[in-house]
């Protein structure tokens, strides 16, 4: 049996990449990996100084489906870390809302981009503080749910 | 009353043709007497038309919105929950009175790396380091201050120190004794709020491998934002 669109984890996952994609890489030009954690993408070889890693944590399917969420966002040779501090406002922005309260993130079925749901983004935990690796890259994580209505 | 096929109807005499109940949007009564016939032409939702493209009557009275950019509203966050301002803020206040007035180094970075000039250590600074946050209407902000010193037998100069930081750090004059940091918005150092200084934890006096004396002070900046 077919799972219904709205409990299908791909579903979930291509539409939270799109929508990280089409706004924080397109319009904010901030590079998004979604594979290892503190990779940084590279270009020719050449790793970029500043993006955003994201990475697909537990499922709790229901009725209200939830789907937890870390966003590392990292930086390189970023002394005292203020390019980290202005990428997380950027990011924050797009996970929150000041106007409705919580960011809603369109659910699409990917076959035909047909938009099906919301999902609700919840920012449930602190935000980590300034870590910084040994290669001396800064990165500032951030725990997220993403909840939505499914027929499960 | 069922059809098989919509076909037009004419009156005898009469110029005027009634549309096919095909071609007339369904649940639209029409013919003699207003009700004669219901149209039964289902027209499709927005959603299931390609974003911008009109149709209905006159061709324009509906515009479809399949695929459609969909519009998020205002993405940028508001002034007061930028964290940083926060920090910008912060070190402002840090750096134009513990600093400039005090003349105690300041460093921002690494934890217990002591400021240089020209490849000499300093004997004594604070290092500000910014620990876990929470956006929220009373927005949270962890901050750890290293208080550090070398060449400190009986640990004299950390002590002093120690005392002059806890002074910009708290308030007398205010009733609860917390001090208030002025919170600004970076771009134009307009004041957008303040922050309230909460001391969580002093350390004791520790030592580490190369026998610089340090002490940690803990403590909580929490302030109003709309997130």
């Amino acid at each position: 049996m077919a799972l219904d669109q709205t409990a299908k984890i791909y579903n979930m996952q291509k539409s939270f990449k799109k929508y990280l994609v089409d706004n924080l890489n397109r319009i904010e030009g901030i590079r998004v990996s979604f594979d290892k954690d503190i990779t940084p993408p590279t270009k020719q070889g050449v790793p970029y100084d500043e993006w955003v890693s994201v990475n697909f944590g537990e499922t709790f399917p229901s009725n209200l489906t939830r789907q937890r969420i870390q966003l590392a966002l990292c930086t390189r040779k970023d002394k005292e870390a203020d390019a980290l501090a202005q990428m997380r406002d950027i990011v924050v922005g797009y996970l929150t809302d000041a106007v409705n309260g919580y960011r809603r993130v369109p659910l699409y079925e990917v076959s035909t981009w047909t938009v099906i749901g919301a999902m609700l983004v919840i920012i449930e935990d602190m935000e980590s503080g300034i870590k910084e690796a040994t290669d001396g890259t800064k990165f500032k994580l951030i725990n997220l749910t993403l909840k939505w209505g499914s027929k499960v | 009353m069922g059809y098989s096929v919509f076909p037009n109807r004419s009156f005898p005499g009469q110029e005027a043709t009634l549309p096919a109940i095909g071609n007339v949007e369904a649940g639209v009564q029409y013919g003699i007497g207003g009700d004669e016939f219901t149209g039964v032409f289902v027209v499709p939702l927005i959603e299931d038309v390609e974003a911008d493209v009109q149709y209905g009557a006159n061709g324009t009275e509906f515009t479809g919105t399949l695929g459609a950019v969909i519009e998020l509203g205002d993405v940028r966050l508001d002034q007061t929950a930028k964290i940083y301002n926060v920090q910008k803020s912060f070190k402002r206040y840090i750096i134009d009175n513990v600093n400039r007035i005090e003349n105690i180094r300041v460093s921002f970075d690494k934890d217990l790396s002591p400021p240089q000039k020209q490849g000499v250590a300093y004997d004594s600074w604070l290092s500000v380091n910014f620990g876990s946050s929470l956006p929220d209407t009373v927005a949270i902000q962890m901050v750890r201050l290293v208080c550090c010193a070398r060449k400190d037998t009986e640990a004299d100069d950390l002590s002093q120190m120690v005392d002059v930081v806890m002074g910009y750090l708290t308030d007398i004059t205010q009733t609860n004794k917390e001090r208030r940091i002025p919170l600004y918005n970076i771009s134009t150092w307009a004041i957008v709020g303040s922050m309230l200084v909460f001391i969580d934890s002093e350390s004791g006096i520790q030592e580490s491998t190369d026998g610089t004396k340090f002490k940690i002070i803990n403590l909580t900046l929490k302030w109003g934002a709309k997130v």
